[in-house]
């Protein structure tokens, strides 16, 4: 059973149709990345996905594990298993990073019907994950995303992956605002996370991030919905020849 | 001397139909309590009350056609029959609300209706040299150091709160810290109101004197017992003499049917410093006055606060901080959360007179409102008249950020912890203020027992 199924998605944002008969299916195990120019939904399929207000779903189902998403908050799809990295982080003035870890993780692991982690097994927990990405005390203990650059930001969303172990990883945007030092950081943040059961949704404009993280499948966005299709030379060609055919197809 | 509509001085501008009104709350009590009150035969004290007597009967309780009152209506205390707590009977209490007994750790003083309660303080181990006494014993032992420093600060004229608070004074706490003396441990002032069958007015005046280079920490907690109305009027005195440091944190939990009024005047020396935390989330209306004098140089004022009003709760603030010298500073921090129903004032008023060069001043007031139906009415005011300074204020009042709720439940917090987390963030940004840790997170839980009530257990 597909892990993520999602058919003939349209939906819209302010009456205006953005995605306009998506369908897509991620496995166990698998890694797909979205390609598409500004504009083609991109983000609105990750807003979706995880259940933020505001879109307006036409038609379509999405299925998560069998069952429909998109009866679930975004709260319970995250609780699901459901991760969103966001393409702009929110800052929390007044939450440290490592409380907002501690709860976030401490709600999963209740709502699985698991005991919460106690104060020093959380610090180990937390902290093997954090040096992996460059992450020290001293930026856990700063209010999260406040004051943070571009990289700490992406870097700390990451974090976030890694301490809740989704089943299904959403990276929107997760290159952008990065120098090159920091997109091999977050890929390798990533790719550690890949494994048999877990599936990852990459999002992205770019080329450049699936340089390091290297997809099973690339798919092409455009208009709202799943132009082409292919492996990972279809990024390849992506980059070299735009998306102007696509564009033009759609239309 | 029987109190009587004729005996009551009458200002000349008054308009004749006002003629007929009642005097006002609780001065027609003052005659038959007046030689029950501590220091009765002291001639300066009588004086000193009767002036205070005849300058509030003359203006009455401040109405809302003061503008510095035009939010802030008393009208429902004419209604509930006050009398003044007896300050010579006081009711039985014998424990502490544990709150108020696990707030801080250190020596403590504990007033029940205005009245030092002996056997629930705990003062031992003070430094030699330190005074720390109830003003009513003080009044009968030692009245001169009393003469020298009551009502210096907080002046009858113009404040019809400290005259009606001066007419009926007779106890409250006195602290005097000698030259270089440090308190290790703060000193908690513990406030209990227990009110019996009837509506009571408790008083205190509160003293306290830091001489050169003297620091402490003075908490204050106030709260109540039973459901009974109570007004407490409190007025303190604050005198800090050069290079002395005063960290001064108060969480006021008074009962819904208490009306918590309390002002506060600093005096503040060369170099002192005057560092002030209010919670406020208790009482029906509560309001917090603080003044602050910065005639020394380098003299730094920091009035900080979180108030937190539910529905039917009206919380307020005013702040004057006056620099009268150079090379002063002052900080304002103040955050409240209000919910439907509920009401705050902020009023916060940054004086620097034309000599206050090089004055460096900022004040903000940040609001959350946490429903339709809550108000805040915020007058931040800046009055500059020197020109090299730098002041600033702020003010804000808006909803929690859809943005960061959204980003916390997609973390899987649901969207009920996800606001009182987001809350108690923003309120914690205040109580963050409070240098000492232990304090610090003293006052977060007092936030968090709120949040709980509001919200529900944390995530």
């Amino acid at each position: 059973m597909a892990l993520l199924e999602i058919s003939g998605l349209r939906a819209a944002v302010d009456g205006k149709e953005i995605l306009t008969g998506l369908d897509l299916a991620i496995d166990p195990g698998e890694v797909h990345a979205i390609m598409g120019p500004n504009g083609s939904g991109k983000s609105t399929l990750s807003h979706i996905l995880a259940g933020r207000d505001g879109y307006e779903v036409l038609s379509g189902t999405v299925r998560y594990d069998g069952a429909d998403l998109l009866a679930l908050s975004a709260d319970e799809r995250a609780r699901a298993g459901i991760f969103l990295a966001f393409q702009y982080p929110v800052e929390l003035p007044g939450v440290t990073g490592m409380n907002f870890l501690k709860t976030a993780l401490n709600v999963a692991r209740t709502s699985r019907g698991e005991s919460e982690m106690d104060a020093m097994d959380f610090l180990k927990f937390v902290r093997a994950r954090a040096a992996k990405l460059g992450i020290d005390d001293d930026m856990l203990r700063r209010f999260v995303n406040v004051g943070f650059s571009g990289g700490e930001k992406k870097r700390f969303e990451i974090l976030q992956m890694a301490v809740l172990e989704p089943r299904l990883a959403i990276l929107d945007e997760t290159d952008s605002g990065l120098d090159i030092d920091a997109l091999k950081v977050v890929a390798e943040g990533v790719n550690a996370m890949r494994g048999p059961d877990r599936g990852l949704l990459i999002i992205t404009h770019y080329q450049r991030l699936l340089d390091y993280i290297v997809p099973d499948h690339v798919h092409v966005l455009a208009n709202g919905r799943i132009a082409a299709s292919g492996g990972k030379e279809l990024a390849l060609e992506l980059e070299e020849k735009g998306y102007a055919r696509f564009l033009e197809v759609a239309a | 001397m029987p109190v009587s509509l004729k005996s009551r001085p009458e200002p000349p501008d008054r308009p004749m139909l006002e003629n007929a009104m009642p005097p006002p709350l609780l001065s027609d009590r003052h005659a038959a309590t007046a030689a029950r009150l501590p220091g009765s035969g002291l001639a300066w004290l009588g004086d000193l009350r009767g002036q205070a007597l005849a300058s509030y009967r003359a203006e009455g309780l401040p109405t809302r056609k003061l503008e510095a009152w035009r939010k802030t209506p008393l009208d429902h205390l004419a209604g509930l029959d006050l009398a003044p707590a007896e300050l010579t009977a006081p009711p039985a209490v014998d424990t502490l609300p544990p709150w108020q007994r696990e707030l801080v750790q250190g020596p403590s003083i504990v007033f029940v209706n205005g009245h030092h309660h002996p056997g629930l303080s705990r003062l031992s181990g003070l430094p030699d040299g330190v005074l720390i006494d109830s003003l009513a014993h003080l009044l009968e032992h030692r009245p001169a150091l009393i003469e020298a420093h009551i009502g210096r600060l907080a002046t009858p004229k113009g404040h019809a709160l400290a005259a009606l608070n001066a007419a009926f004074m007779g106890d409250g706490l006195v602290v005097r810290l000698p030259a270089g003396i440090r308190l290790d441990q703060p000193l908690h002032l513990i406030n209990i109101a227990a009110p019996g069958a009837g509506a009571i007015a408790i008083q205190p005046r509160h003293l306290v004197i830091l001489e050169a280079g003297a620091a402490m920490t003075l908490v204050e907690s106030h709260t109540g017992l039973g459901d009974t109305a109570y007004f407490a009027n409190a007025v303190t005195e604050i005198s800090l003499a050069p290079k002395a440091r005063l960290r001064h944190i108060k969480a006021q939990l008074e009962t819904p049917a208490a009306t918590h009024l309390a002002s506060v005047t600093v005096s503040l020396g060369e170099d002192a410093l005057y560092d002030a935390f209010t919670l406020n989330s208790g009482a029906l209306l509560a309001r917090q006055e603080t003044y602050v004098d910065i005639t020394g140089r380098q003299g730094e004022a920091r009035v900080n606060g979180v108030y937190l009003a539910a529905a039917g709760q009206q919380q307020d603030n005013v702040t004057r901080i006056v620099h009268d010298t150079t090379d002063s500073l002052s900080r304002q921090n103040f955050r409240g959360v209000i919910d439907a129903g509920g009401k705050g004032v902020f009023q916060g008023k940054i004086l620097v007179k034309r000599h206050a060069q090089r004055t460096d001043g900022h004040q903000l007031n940040r609001v959350l409102l946490l429903a339709p139906g809550a108000r805040i009415d915020a007058k931040p005011e800046l009055e500059i008249y020197a020109d090299d300074v730098k002041c600033s204020h702020g003010a804000t009042a808006g909803e929690l950020d859809e943005d960061a709720l959204f980003y916390l439940c997609a973390r899987g917090i649901p969207p009920a912890a996800a606001r009182r987390m987001l809350t108690e963030a923003f309120a914690g940004e205040a109580v963050n203020e409070i240098a000492d840790q232990t304090l610090r997170q003293s006052f977060m839980a007092l936030v968090r027992s709120w949040l709980d009530t509001r919200f529900g257990a944390p995530a």
